[in-house]
């Protein structure tokens, strides 16, 4: 119901984005209910029911598992297996639990990508897509959760990726450990572990206890809110044929009868198998933690799905009401590189081809590359634009689009100095820190540099994150003949005053946690202090260090594999680094040109009040 | 609709003193979650896990030759607020000799993704099968064994501390303390984190 009584202010503001709320709210859509009649004649429109049809059959199925099926360690392998060979029918009912879930994950993701193909987000319809995607992760969690019952070994091996992978959180920036002497850490990726696997940092009987329970529950609870949802807004719940609903069930039989169940090996939680797989849908995201980083890659995986419920909005901005695939060509691309990008990494992890230390440059320049041809194809649809009206709306379009450039301009900026150094996010933060506060610190700044040199070698040493520096350097450096001097000159520098001792001393030391609430916490003496205890002045010396050339063209030794610092940046990589300003300025020029139009277009007089007589 | 709203914000408020004591009454079931947590501490880092006797004892005649490399299972025993108190787990691990006459122990768990990697004594072989030729890391030689983790590919150098020499490993993987009696090392404790 939009207010249609003229307020203003915060209320005005706030009604609006109630009502805002509630549209979308209305037209949220989980099963296609809305789309019966297309359905009748578009089979993608039908992909909707044909998933509640396969929910319902993987539920049945699962039924008849559960009475069979041991939660055990001990016993969930053998229970397995006499489900497969020796009930009756067992191992049709198995095959088509398993098969029915991947067919659900297949319908959930076909449906996600007929959504953004044919915008049925628009108008007005934004969170159909969160809630597709909230759909089809249940039915990840089902898969993960459901084949650790198994207790095979690569349902074994993938639980623990998929375990530890969260314990990466705790080094993001500001959620995670880093900043322990300021606050408490909430040990959020731990915390996640732990949880995960049933309360301890080991794959256990309580965690096959968990996930049976968290198995079920993913399908019991949503169950509930949908039928609620169905009975409320008296929907129905399949509106295809009961020949279609035929076919569907017979595809899913026919394969668990033709290709039943693999069941694998026992766990072994003592040997990996080479090569190990997950199961199929989570092949891309293996792979990807082949080629990054960990924390980036944990990183990546949490910024998909959100991402994803971010397109449908970036693309309302970008093109409003507009419907038609090909006027919205950077949601096609993409979606084109998100297919491509999923599918080429599941097959190259199959087929185990993939090297990764030459691939990556390849995968950004793709990644880009789709995205940046994306930006230009839009824009060059707003030039070609007749209608100035059209035009005029196109300015928001075009800063749309010029903020994702500015994105890629500063991940590229960010990557050069990456690529050439290896040091990642957080000692890079740090360094950079350091470098802006340096010049406040006057001549103590070389000296404290010079100190850290003769204390540490930079290339071969690793410095752990949350300790005192120097305590640390007292600790573990003491072979090193020079280092005592150093270590002296640091302490004793830490001592000198400078002008922006006040940004820093009241900050609280890296004393162990619980003296830190039993007894005031000590404080820093002042910035150098600060900068040496809290590592940022190494990673600064660490950063400037592996950057020098020497006279010969060679830097330091001391790459990973062998080899010298600084890296060259690949020309591949070099190419998308190099694009960004320019679509940075191509967006700046058309958001210009668009609102040049719109100052030239004549705005009609507003409407006047009627006179009160 | 004045009192309406007037009504709906004295509700909120409240509402809160409410939620705040469920929310505490809640809180202690966290631990059903959890149940590492110490009592009270409900976002405190876990308890580090502890040795279990009888610990992991070799021999100097067990390493007859540079490079030998044993396999051993460290019992550790994790801390749960649970009825029975704690959990043991079996942590894979390798003793190796390496040249120059020191002995190093490290726990075979991959500190990437927690796999568990392998001894490759065979540069060729890791060449093959783990996108790295060990040979580089002697230029000219003949490369060198090393450990190699078949999910994601890491590769660290024995040699040099665990240096991680190729894929995403974030660190070394941990190392056992050991201790030297006479011509016995023993495996103490393991180095804390990590998802066994």
């Amino acid at each position: 119901m939009p207010s249609t009584t003229a307020k203003s202010g915060f209320i005005a503001s706030l009604e609006g984005a109630g009502d805002w709320l509630k549209t979308r709210i209305n037209n949220i859509d989980i099963f296609d209910e809305h789309y019966h009649r297309e359905a009748v004649t578009n089979p993608f429109y039908a992909l909707g029911p044909i998933f509640y049809l396969v929910w319902v059959i993987v539920m049945l199925t699962g039924c008849v598992l559960i009475v069979w099926y041991v939660p055990s360690k001990a016993e969930a392998f053998n229970s397995i297996f006499d489900i497969q060979w020796k009930i009756p029918f067992g191992g049709l009912m198995r095959g088509m639990h398993k098969y029915g879930a991947d067919a659900m994950i297949i319908a959930a993701t076909m449906r996600m990508y007929r959504m953004f193909i044919n915008a049925d987000y628009k108008p007005g319809k934004e969170f159909n897509i969160a809630i597709g995607l909230v759909t089809l992760l249940l039915c990840l969690y089902s898969g993960l959760t459901g084949y650790l019952l198994i207790w095979n070994q690569r349902a074994f091996w993938a639980t623990k990726v998929f375990a530890t992978f969260p314990t990466y959180m705790d080094q993001f920036p500001i959620m995670g450990d880093f900043y322990q002497p300021l606050i408490k850490s909430f040990h959020m990726g731990w915390n996640t572990a732990e949880v995960l696997l049933g309360g301890g940092a080991a794959i256990t009987q309580e965690t096959i206890t968990r996930f049976y329970s968290i198995h079920l529950a993913f399908s019991l609870i949503p169950l509930i809110f949908v039928e609620l949802y169905f009975y409320k807004n008296a929907k129905a719940r399949m509106p295809i044929s009961w020949t279609k609903r035929w076919i569907v069930i017979m595809m899913v039989a026919v394969i668990a009868v033709i290709l039943p169940a693999a069941q694998g090996r026992r766990s072994n939680p003592d040997v990996t198998p080479l090569p190990i797989l997950s199961d199929w849908y989570f092949l891309g995201l293996y792979q990807m933690y082949k080629y990054l980083e960990p924390v980036v890659a944990t990183e990546i995986t949490i910024l998909i799905p959100l991402s994803v419920v971010l397109m449908p909005f970036i693309d309302v901005a970008v093109t409003g009401a507009e419907k038609n695939i090909l006027k919205r060509p950077l949601t096609l691309m993409v979606t084109i590189m998100g297919l491509v990008t999923w599918v080429l990494f599941s097959l190259l992890i199959i087929a185990n081809i993939a090297n990764i230390h030459n691939d990556p440059p390849y995968w950004r320049i793709f990644f880009y590359g789709t995205i940046d041809i994306g930006i230009l194809w839009q824009v060059a649809l707003i030039w070609m634009t007749k209608d100035m009206r059209e035009r005029a709306k196109a300015a928001g379009a075009a800063m749309v689009m010029a903020v994702i450039a500015a994105v890629q301009c500063f991940l590229g900026w960010l990557f050069y100095y990456m690529a050439q150094t290896e040091i990642f996010m957080d000692p890079m933060w740090h360094q950079f820190c350091y470098a802006s506060v340096r010049p406040m610190l006057g001549g103590n700044a070389e000296q404290i540099e010079s100190a850290i040199r003769a204390i540490v070698q930079p290339m071969n040493t690793t410095i752990p994150y949350n300790e005192d520096f120097i305590v640390l350097c007292k600790s573990t450096f003491t072979k090193i003949p020079t280092a005592k001097e150093g270590i002296a000159k640091l302490t004793e520098l830490c001592n000198q005053g400078t002008p922006v001792d006040w940004m820093f001393s009241w900050w609280p030391t890296f004393s162990p946690a619980p003296a830190q609430f039993t007894q005031p916490p000590a404080h820093y003496k002042g910035a150098i202090d600060f900068l040496v205890s809290n590592r940022w002045a190494y990673d600064y010396v660490n950063f400037t260090e592996r950057l020098k050339m020497g006279s010969d063209g060679h830097g330091l030794i001391g790459a990973a594999g062998g080899g010298f610092y600084p890296k060259d940046v690949p020309p591949l990589d070099q190419a998308w680094i190099w694009v960004s300003p320019v679509l940075l300025v191509i967006c700046l020029g058309t958001w210009y040109w668009a609102k040049q139009s719109s100052a030239a277009q004549q705005a009609p007089a507003p409407p006047q009040p009627a006179a009160v007589t | 609709m004045e009192g309406t709203n007037r009504r709906t914000l004295l509700k909120t408020v409240a509402a809160i003193p409410l939620a705040a004591t469920f929310g505490l009454l809640i809180s202690p079931m966290l631990r059903y979650m959890r149940p590492t947590l110490k009592p009270l501490d409900v976002i405190g880092p876990s308890d580090q896990p502890i040795a279990e006797e009888p610990v992991p004892t070799f021999k100097d005649s067990d390493f007859p030759e540079d490079w030998t490399c044993l396999p051993f299972m460290f019992r550790q025993s994790y801390i749960e607020y649970n009825p029975e108190g704690k959990e043991t787990r079996l942590i894979p691990g390798f003793i190796v000799k390496i040249p120059g006459g020191d002995v190093v122990a490290y726990s075979r768990i991959c500190p990437h993704l927690g796999c568990i990697f392998n001894f490759v004594k065979d540069p060729s072989e890791c060449a093959k099968g783990y996108n790295f030729d060990p040979r580089s890391l002697t230029p000219g030689g003949p490369g060198r064994p090393v450990f190699a983790c078949p999910c994601h590919l890491s590769v660290y150098d024995i040699q040099n501390g665990g240096k991680v020499v190729s894929g995403p490993a974030p660190r070394p993987p941990r190392s056992f303390s050991l201790k030297k009696e006479g011509d016995t090392y023993k495996v103490l404790t393991l180095e804390a984190g990590g998802i066994a």
